[in-house]
């Protein structure tokens, strides 16, 4: 049984998504560290699916030598480290017992500072974070230790009482893996969750995604500075998205609707791009880019239709409505970024 | 009575035709050589495990139909209740929530259609005591592709409507008691097929 | 030649120019259902033929249109087999609970008397105000029967005994009212579905559901097909996320059963597990 693996996403005759897939869903191989390697750029699927690691080609020693250096990093971890932040005494106590067993070492946090405290000392592999802190809210918890560059973010699962409105739904995505609402279920959750966190090594996990950005040798200046609109009521997509456009340095604005769009819009007239997602309720992407292209400022403002839907006809009617181009979900980044490249040329 | 190989058997039967079926049933040996289907009329909330009853006085295997099961010799097979049961070409089933047929779902006629378009002059259908008149355009088609439609004599049956209604619209080649039915089919029909199955491993 | 035999090629002509046409794809669907209802059509219509519609539906759009709504109707009840409703109530809407927001698809929704079955449930239970639903279908003439939620008023009895055993909370008429000949649904029932044009067999992903239901549509697949179908719902279902099938459905046979866990079997009721 190997220690680590590098695999190559386009091998021949086999599909490099479909090996790691394979071994994250046997048990007897799930625990070994993969690390994903190809010619195309990074995608969040990678990290989604359990690789540890990202390298695009073509690799230089240094970039393998990084690579193995982290790798050795996760078999020297022999504990995971996990941070519950709660304040309550009692449920703080009962979360640790849930989890926080065999090889995991629980640490905890009952207040802001505490939190901020503990993970400058340390890197851990999970945080559980309620909101309700007594001396901030998660939210500001979570943007401050965002901002903290001596601080790397562990995956954060909230875990909280109270029901969320959707723009707290939308700002936490930002910040947090998983969000769990406490109840008859939500033991179950948390330990499901919390495990997928634990025991495939991703406390690199920011840190690494960060270190795959500047590998790219993507300084596009045809991206940089460029501000794009994504509206998809799936906030993940959004944030899976955005992530990826940022690094290339463009601007993300982002709604969830086709009627917070077309506000978004309205109060920012300098959108080079939409990337609009077609499915959404109350208004889909159809109409609202319709009502985009309505609109004298807009005429020739490109937008980009994601679609699920795959027929000739359906192709037309995105064009028909509007739309500047359409893309197949899921999205291929690569495609994207060509379609882009295109669409932003001026 | 050709001498093509005879492939399967279709029944059709109304609700509370379950001590009827079970007499049928006690006459079929070991080996016997067919795969025996049965549309019943049931009400959408009948239960489903009332097959395990039959289990005992049958030698063969009873259960409901699966979705894309392979049909095979040595099992009765009935349609689950709210389901159109239909055969492929491949001697599969195929299920189905279309409308009712004949206020029914299972409906016999679906059925006998289907099996028809798959084992033509080599089916058998039997329809037996029911209340309404499902069931009698398909026996007319069993008969027009050549198969063997038989009908359950209706002075002996509890709802005779049925199996008349198949007497009335179609050229019924046996009207018998289950009595009858269950003796013609462990008797003279085993001896057919026997000629005609070395026949077609031959063929 | 056999007529049944010659039949069946004019049925795969059909379906192959409805294909290349059209790009509706029923070219992998179980046969019996599809000749049971071309025959049907070709009684309906005025050709002589099966081939003879051929050269009609590739140039008479209209009559294409009228193919395509009347093919593939299905009839099914509100609250179809309870005890499965009930399970839902029981396992599933805890888990549901336990996120801030869900998202739920009834794949394949036909005439939608699934969708606010769930639709009433979510409500009795609380959590209908942070649920979206999407209800889709191929066919546009379901769809638009479903987004008016009017059904047969002869049917009500039948919804009424089914809603109480799927341990309804109230009474079902509360869901209701007569109009005519006809039950329509409340509107606020409908508020958060959304109804939309989806095909199973040649769209792909739209969004990250928390609970799938797909009941009695699987059936209509040939099995190749029913694979490709099962994938897509298993990638478009968040971890712990909740596979719901028809009774006489199952993932068994798929490439996705490892990845799914049985919540219950009977009910089909499948839960994907958090790797």
């Amino acid at each position: 049984m190997p220690e680590a693996i590098i695999l190559d996403i386009k091998l021949p005759g086999i599909d490099g998504w479909a090996v790691l897939e394979t071994l994250k869903g046997n048990p007897k191989t799930r625990h070994i560290p993969v690390h994903m390697m190809s010619v195309d750029e990074p995608s969040m699927e990678a990290f989604i699916k359990g690789a540890v690691g990202y390298l695009k080609k073509p690799i230089s020693k240094t970039d393998l030598d990084a690579a193995f250096h982290k790798l050795v990093g996760v078999f020297s971890k022999e504990v995971k480290n996990l941070l519950v932040v709660e304040d309550d005494n009692n449920l703080r106590k009962s979360i640790i017992k849930l989890i926080g067993n065999g090889d995991v070492c629980p640490e905890e946090a009952a207040n802001g500072a505490e939190t901020i405290r503990a993970l400058k000392a340390k890197t851990f592999d999970c945080m559980i974070l309620d909101l309700g802190l007594p001396d901030m809210t998660g939210f500001e918890l979570l943007k401050m230790l965002e901002s903290m560059e001596d601080i790397t973010m562990p995956p954060v699962i909230v875990y909280t009482r109270r029901d969320l409105t959707r723009e707290e739904d939308a700002k936490l995505r930002e910040y947090a893996e998983t969000i769990i609402i406490k109840g008859v279920k939500s033991e179950e959750r948390l330990l499901d969750e919390a495990s997928l966190f634990l025991h495939r090594v991703v406390s690199n996990l920011p840190e690494s995604k960060r270190k795959m950005i500047t590998n790219l040798h993507d300084t596009d200046v045809m991206f940089k500075d460029k501000t794009v609109l994504v509206v998809d009521d799936d906030m993940r997509n959004v944030f899976a998205l955005s992530k990826v456009l940022e690094e290339k340095g463009m601007r993300i604005l982002k709604a969830e609707n086709g009627q917070k769009a077309l506000d978004v819009l309205k109060g920012t007239p300098d959108v080079d791009l939409v990337l609009m997602d077609i499915m959404m309720p109350v208004m889909d992407g159809y109409e609202t880019i319709k009502r985009i292209r309505d609109q004298e400022t807009f005429r020739k403002l490109p937008v980009i239709a994601l679609t699920a839907k795959a027929m000739k006809e359906d192709k037309a009617r995105c064009i028909s409505a509007g739309a500047s181009d359409y893309l197949p979900k899921p999205v291929d980044v690569n495609r994207l970024s060509s379609m882009m490249r295109v669409w932003l040329y001026r | 009575m050709t001498k093509n190989g005879y492939k399967a058997i279709v029944i059709g039967i109304s609700a509370g035709g379950l001590a009827a079926l079970s007499k049928l049933f006690s006459f079929l040996p070991n080996g016997f050589p067919l795969p025996v289907i049965v549309v019943q009329h049931v009400a959408a909330t009948s239960n489903r495990f009332i097959y395990t009853l039959f289990n005992n006085k049958c030698r063969l295997t009873i259960k409901e139909a699966d979705d894309k099961e392979e049909i095979q010799a040595g099992f009765i097979y009935f349609a689950p209740p709210d389901y159109h049961l239909l055969i492929e070409r491949d001697e599969t089933f195929s299920l189905s929530i279309d409308a009712k047929v004949n206020h029914s779902r299972p409906s016999i006629d679906v059925l006998f259609e289907s099996a028809v378009y798959v084992w033509s002059s080599g089916l058998i259908g039997i329809l037996m005591t029911g209340a309404n008149s499902d069931g009698a355009h398909g026996m007319r088609l069993i008969k027009e592709h050549g198969g063997l439609i038989i009908a359950q004599d209706p002075k002996t049956a509890e709802y005779p409507v049925m199996p008349q209604s198949a007497i009335d619209t179609a050229r019924v080649d046996k009207i018998l008691s289950i009595e009858g039915i269950g003796e013609w089919l462990r008797d003279d029909l085993v001896h057919l097929t026997r000629d005609v199955k070395n026949e077609s491993r031959s063929g | 030649m056999k007529k049944t035999a010659i039949e069946n090629i004019e049925i795969t002509l059909l379906l192959d120019a409805i294909f290349e046409r059209y790009g509706y794809d029923f070219r992998h669907y179980s046969r019996a259902s599809i000749e049971r209802r071309v025959r049907h059509f070709l009684s309906k219509s005025e050709c002589d033929s099966i081939s003879g519609m051929i050269p009609k539906l590739l140039h008479d759009e209209s009559f294409f249109d009228i193919f395509v709504r009347d093919f593939s109707i299905t009839v099914t009840d509100m609250f179809r087999d309870p005890f499965v409703y009930q399970s839902i109530r029981k396992n599933v809407v805890p888990i549901l609970k336990t996120h801030p927001f869900v998202k739920v698809w009834h794949a394949g929704c036909a005439t939608g008397e699934e969708a606010y079955s769930l639709a009433i449930i979510l409500k009795e239970e609380g959590i209908y105000d942070k649920t979206t639903l999407f209800a889709t279908d191929f066919n546009d003439g379901a769809l638009d029967a479903a987004k008016k939620g009017i059904y047969a008023l002869e049917n009500a009895k039948k919804f009424t005994a089914n809603y109480q055993a799927a341990g309804g909370t109230t009474s079902f008429s509360e869901y209701y009212h007569a109009r005519y000949e006809a039950m329509a649904l409340n509107q606020s029932l409908g508020k958060n579905i959304t109804f939309a044009n989806h095909n199973l067999v040649t769209d792909t992903i739209f969004g990250e559901m928390h609970l799938i239901m797909c009941r009695n549509v699987l059936i209509y697949f040939e099995k190749a097909l029913q694979n490709r179908v099962l994938n897509l719902f298993s990638d478009s279902l968040v971890n712990g996320g909740i596979l719901c099938l028809g009774t006489k459905e199952s993932l068994m046979f798929s490439t996705i059963s490892k990845l799914f866990a049985p919540m219950d079997e009977n009910a089909r009721l499948y839960q994907k597990k958090v790797l």
